[in-house]
């Protein structure tokens, strides 16, 4: 996959937010530090799940992506093209391409519109098929991909009419009336069910053999990415600190922050019940970040040195990355 | 691994079960039916289904605390030799605290913005156990605060200076403000971080040994479960599905509800494995099928099923599933080889 072209390339991206000042004596700025230094390369038809907890700035990263945010420093390529500072109708032809799907399915839908609408809003935005047989062709088409059959049941229905799951499909069919060729997918399932879950999931890694999406999937649960990731990418504080293959940052992972994160996972057997790695308290401030390894006032095996160097991201093995003293 | 003892004493002994909910001008819903369960001393019980099945009507019909127009229509709640259902409104105040406690779903809205954590959790011990002696009380408070895992410096600050864990953390504190030997807790963790959650099951684990309590485990999470509980029951549409030790429920489960929400569920330690859906939804309570209530999502469901509601079968000691296939005697599974989880049985 290496030789092709990626579909979206991120060179150092950093996204620092100003902090309002607290006292009018405090000489120093303070930024919070959202996203500090990423760097990675999506393929076409990859899907690359981008794992952390609360607060590490996975959410950032995703709306910096979609130019929602301006990034501070670094560039973000689209098929080899800069668009870190795109604005305009440069700007609206490139988010066509690169769609979201939020979280939350209960209130991403317009209750006042039926869903046939909903899904045709983005090609009206985007003045797309100003035809309207042409535009409804294209809304059936998007609503049975993303699992509504037939289509023609749920075009006139408004959203609370349908079950969560059925909601996050059709949140899943606005983005794939574009014919986006990026999906960022921000906890798509989290809201969900379990029994759900696995119908959206299904979809999701369908979408990619069908229609040869790239899925950019944002999640704090490494369970369900394990079913359909082809590279993982583990984030913490802002920074990456793991990535690589699915099966080997699951089965060998480098890094003693993923280490810890695989260890809690719950697992549905009891006879599996294991050591747990449970890391003490929280995420610590990303406003004033510890000194050298940011994770190193958590880690299970931090060492002296590790309080002055900030660990270099290193190629441990091969396709396999992370930013480790220890390791 | 933690066993818990086969003849521990019974804490809570629950028989038969029923609720309705009054609709205007409808049929009553039945929203659990024949419910049965004992929890011992130290045991963790996890009770398990989608949305909709009825775990949290469960335990608001434990607690007593339905809304207006639930009833419960039959069935005992014996706990420690009492029957809840007997006792006065009054009474049943005091049962709730002292004996039986909640931690709710939902931390982060669970308490209240504009009081201190540590005047919340005083007012439930003044409250309950008429202590009026200021300094008892504050001593009170730090110790629940440091049980948990929270400073005593932190007593005197609003829910909003906490995180998400903390006060969690801090509702946990509350519930066990007057010592109550089973503490109910609904989906404790749902809205936290994997980390988050990993430190609150253990700190309810350390509680469980420490205390002695037993623990009403409310959730989807059947990773959860697998960790926490010692017996599981499996709800759906307010019937039990299934009723087992934890090991059963993973390992040999008989109801097809059980297995299909087993393999629904994502499994690290099978990456590539293709999660398979139920399809369909848990029945609408003014809407429900004749016969088995799993029926129409069963897949194999055969004619009985559609008309014949299946009883509670027991499949093998302390192993029950309600299900026309696990009939007694008819689907006996050989005792399971001996392993470590052997003796946490129900």
């Amino acid at each position: 996959m290496s030789e092709q072209q990626p579909i979206i390339e991120l060179k150092n991206l950093r996204k620092l937010f100003p902090v309002n000042k607290t006292s009018l004596w405090e000489q120093e700025e303070k930024f919070v530090h959202a996203v500090d230094d990423v760097s990675f390369v999506l393929h076409p038809g990859e899907v690359l799940a981008l794992v952390g907890e609360s607060g590490c700035g996975k959410s950032t990263l995703a709306l910096t992506l979609m130019n929602l945010e301006t990034p501070t420093e670094g560039q973000i390529f689209f098929e080899g093209r800069d668009v870190t500072h795109l604005s305009g109708k440069p700007l609206q032809e490139m988010r066509r391409h690169i769609q979201m799907v939020f979280q939350d399915p209960y209130e991403s839908l317009n209750p006042t519109m039926t869903i046939g609408d909903i899904v045709a809003e983005p090609l009206v935005v985007h003045r797309l098929e100003p035809n309207k047989q042409a535009r409804q062709d294209r809304v059936v088409r998007a609503l049975e991909d993303a699992g509504l059959k037939p289509a023609s049941n749920f075009m006139h229905r408004y959203p609370h009419e349908l079950s969560g799951g059925q909601r996050q499909r059709v949140v899943i069919a606005g983005a794939l009336v574009l014919e986006p060729k990026v999906l960022l997918a921000d906890e798509p399932v989290s809201m969900l069910d379990v029994s759900i879950r696995a119908e959206i999931l299904n979809l999701l890694a369908s979408l990619r053999e069908t229609r040869g999406i790239s899925v950019l999937f944002i999640t704090h649960d490494l369970g369900t990415v394990a079913y359909f990731a082809d590279r993982i990418a583990v984030m913490y504080l802002g920074r990456i600190v793991e990535m690589g293959g699915t099966l080997s940052v699951l089965e060998r992972p480098l890094h003693p922050y993923t280490k810890a994160l695989l260890s809690v996972m719950p697992v549905p057997n009891p006879r599996l019940r294991r050591e747990r790695i449970i890391l003490q308290g929280e995420t610590p401030n990303p406003i004033d970040l510890p000194s050298g390894c940011r994770f190193h006032p958590r880690c299970p095996i931090a060492q002296p040195h590790c309080q002055q160097t900030d660990p270099a991201w290193r190629e441990i093995e091969p396709a396999h990355w992370a930013a480790c003293l220890e390791v | 691994m933690r066993t818990i003892k086969r003849d521990a004493p019974i804490l809570l002994e629950v028989n038969n079960l029923s609720t309705d909910f009054l609709v205007a001008g409808q049929e009553p819903a039945h929203a659990l039916v024949d419910i049965n369960f004992r929890l011992r001393e130290g045991e963790v019980l996890g009770i398990v289904g989608e949305s909709g099945c009825g775990k949290t009507t469960l335990m608001l019909s434990l607690m007593r605390l339905l809304p207006a127009n639930g009833r419960i229509t039959s069935g005992q709640i014996n706990f420690m030799n009492n029957d809840l259902l007997d006792l006065s409104e009054r009474e049943m105040g005091d049962v709730r605290w002292k004996n039986i406690a909640m931690i709710f779903q939902g931390a982060m809205n669970a308490l209240n913005p504009v009081h201190t954590v540590g005047r919340q959790i005083a007012e439930a011990i003044i409250q309950h156990n008429y202590i009026t002696d200021k300094k008892a009380v504050t001593d009170r408070v730090v110790e629940l605060l440091e049980l948990v895992g929270i400073g005593a410096e932190r007593k005197d600050q609003y829910p909003h200076q906490y995180s998400g864990g903390m006060r969690q953390r801090a509702m946990i504190a509350m519930a066990l403000a007057c010592n109550p030997q089973v503490v109910i807790a609904d989906e404790p963790t749902t809205a936290l971080d994997v980390m988050i959650q990993a430190q609150i099951l253990e700190l309810l684990g350390t509680l469980r040994d420490k205390l002695g309590l037993s623990i009403l485990f409310v959730t989807h999470d059947l990773g959860v479960v697998a960790e926490m509980c010692d017996t599981v029951l499996v709800m759906y549409g307010g019937v039990t599905a299934e009723y087992a030790n934890v090991d059963t429920i993973f390992n040999a489960p008989q109801h097809p509800y059980t297995q299909e929400l087993l393999r629904a569920f994502p499994d690290l330690t099978k990456p590539m494995e293709k999660l398979i859906s139920i399809p369909g939804y848990p029945p609408r309570l003014n809407a429900l099928p004749a016969g088995c209530r799993f029926a129409p999502r069963c897949p194999h469901a055969f004619g009985r099923c559609h008309v014949e509601a299946p009883p509670l079968h027991g499949v093998q000691d302390r192993h029950f599933a309600s299900c026309h296939l696990v009939e007694p005697e008819s689907n006996i599974s050989p005792e399971t080889p001996e392993f470590p989880g052997k003796s946490n049985e129900l």
